[in-house]
């Protein structure tokens, strides 16, 4: 195996021999062929990059697993296309997920039991529980051996009978070239797309172009031509109600916080005030007409300090 | 004239301490007569008051302002200091009119905290640039003791006293205002002479 290609032939050797088996598997556990085409190609394009790192003998338990991973295998109840050729039989469809897995890994991928339980990874006995659950049963209780010989000639079947463009698409897939379009199966159940949107849109259309032109030359009520006649209606309101209270005159005289003031100015005791800022001054200023400045100041005093006083200044 | 930019300054800082302190002294002067004299007033001049109201909510509230203050300054002044004042406006009125105007040109182009600092009275005005720090955190009941102390004292104490305020810092201030206080009011000059130079 330390020989590149040869590695690489025995590596595609081994992917040819999965392929088939891989599709059929992916398709019954996933319950949907496309989907279980593209969860096959990954598969194959992953266990390409890392074989080389695995021992030949564990790539099938390597592959499976990988391939049991993938998302689109989990949990979807087979069963779409039931009874077309090739299609799962309808006994999987009764099967949960991982009996489903446990049933297939068996009679499709043709593992031995040992291997089978190691890429479900779980031990032999649990193994055996499990697809003992999984055989088909008859009404009675007991293993049902004609159905799982049917089951396992369906398997054959879809093994054999897997279309050859199908692999090339799976290839294609693997190597992340884009697929042919399926042709559309005559027997497809997806919802024919509604053909009424289109026609209803240029319908409304038309209408609200319609509805518009209508504004312009639809036959509106004229106003009156009388020019005596105002377009505004008016009526003249009642007359208003007397206020419930009216705020007292004389409350705000006694609550003003200039009564001193106007007390005093009816007193005519403000008329010797005056400007007393400027009689204060003028104190100083005719006392000493040629300075202003009534007190020299001390040189030791700079005034800069008192500047942030500013900030004490009570409020 | 650089200092007395700088003395502006420090007035126009101290403004704001000056009105609401000669509004509260002015307030406690008179705050108790003012429902009596208008129980007083007859129903005539009780008439005339409250049109005499509205003439006065018409002002503008600026100028309402100004005469409130200037009011509520000269209720706050002592009667010396009125009779002084009312002497230097009586020789002013006789002076010619263009000295007149020179006189209020002069004041007019003073700062306006340096002309609010004026309505101490003439007395405190003039030294008020260098004792305002004294005054800015003083309690609202404490001021009219100390403007009475202030007034009461002589001019170089005045001065001594500038000079303390603007030594001290601020949180000494207090205590300096509460020693100067407790001095016997004889001795407030000797003491702050004494402060100032040892």
């Amino acid at each position: 195996m330390n020989d590149p290609s040869a590695a690489q032939a025995a590596l595609s050797a081994f992917l040819r021999g999965v392929e088939r088996r891989g599709a059929v598997f992916a398709e019954w556990q996933g319950g949907d062929a496309e989907v279980g085409d593209v969860a096959l190609a990954a598969s194959l394009r992953g266990f390409g990059e890392v074989a080389a790192e695995v021992p030949f003998a564990e790539w099938p338990r390597r592959f499976w697993a990988m391939l049991l991973a993938a998302p689109g295998l989990r949990g979807a109840p087979p069963g779409r296309g039931a009874g077309a050729p090739g299609a799962a039989p309808a006994h999987l469809a009764r099967l949960g997920s991982g009996p489903r897995a446990a049933l297939l890994l068996r009679l499709v991928a043709g593992l031995a039991e040992a291997e089978a339980a190691a890429v479900l990874g779980i031990g032999r006995p649990s193994y055996r529980l499990a697809l003992q659950r999984a055989l088909p049963h008859r009404d009675d209780g007991q293993p049902d051996p004609e159905a799982w010989r049917a089951m396992s000639e369906a398997a054959q079947a879809a093994l054999r009978g897997l279309p050859g463009e199908r692999l090339e698409r799976i290839a294609r897939l693997r190597d992340g070239r884009r697929p042919k379009p399926r042709p559309v199966a005559p027997t497809s159940n997806a919802p024919a797309r509604p053909r009424w949107p289109w026609p209803a849109s240029w319908a409304v259309v038309l209408l609200t172009g319609l509805a518009l032109a209508a504004t312009w030359w639809w036959p509106w009520p004229s106003a009156p031509d009388d020019a005596s006649v105002p377009r505004i209606q008016t009526q003249a309101l009642p007359p208003a109600a007397p206020p419930a209270g009216r705020y007292d005159p004389a409350l705000a005289l006694q609550t003003d916080r200039d009564l001193e003031l106007l007390l005093a100015q009816a007193r005519g005791e403000t008329d010797a005030i005056g400007d007393p800022a400027f009689d204060a001054w003028l104190v100083h200023a005719l006392e000493d007409t040629s300075d202003a400045e009534p007190v020299a100041l001390p040189p030791t005093l700079d005034l800069d300090e008192a500047v942030p006083e500013q900030f004490d200044a009570p409020r | 004239m650089r200092r007395a930019d700088r003395a502006s300054r420090v007035v126009l800082a101290t403004a704001l301490a000056l009105a609401p302190m000669v509004q509260a002294q002015a307030q406690a002067d008179g705050a108790s007569s003012a429902p009596s004299a208008m129980a007083a007033l007859g129903p005539e001049q009780r008439e005339a008051l409250q049109r005499r109201h509205d003439a006065w909510r018409a002002l503008p509230e600026a100028l309402r302002r100004e005469q409130r203050e200037a009011w509520q300054a000269w209720q706050a002044l002592p009667e010396d200091e009125r009779a002084r004042m009312r002497a230097a406006r009586e020789a002013w009125r006789a002076l010619p009119v263009a000295e007149q105007q020179a006189l209020r040109a002069r004041f007019d182009a003073l700062d306006a905290g340096l002309r609010r600092g004026w309505l101490l009275g003439p007395t405190l005005g003039a030294d008020w640039p260098r004792l305002h720090a004294l005054f800015a955190q003083v309690p609202p009941d404490e001021r009219e003791v100390l403007l009475a102390a202030l007034r009461a004292l002589p001019a170089q104490a005045r001065a001594d006293l500038g000079v303390l305020a603007q030594r001290t810092p601020p949180d000494a201030r207090d205590a300096l205002r509460r020693e100067l206080l407790a001095q016997p009011a004889a001795d407030r000059a000797t003491w702050l002479r004494r402060r100032v130079d040892p």
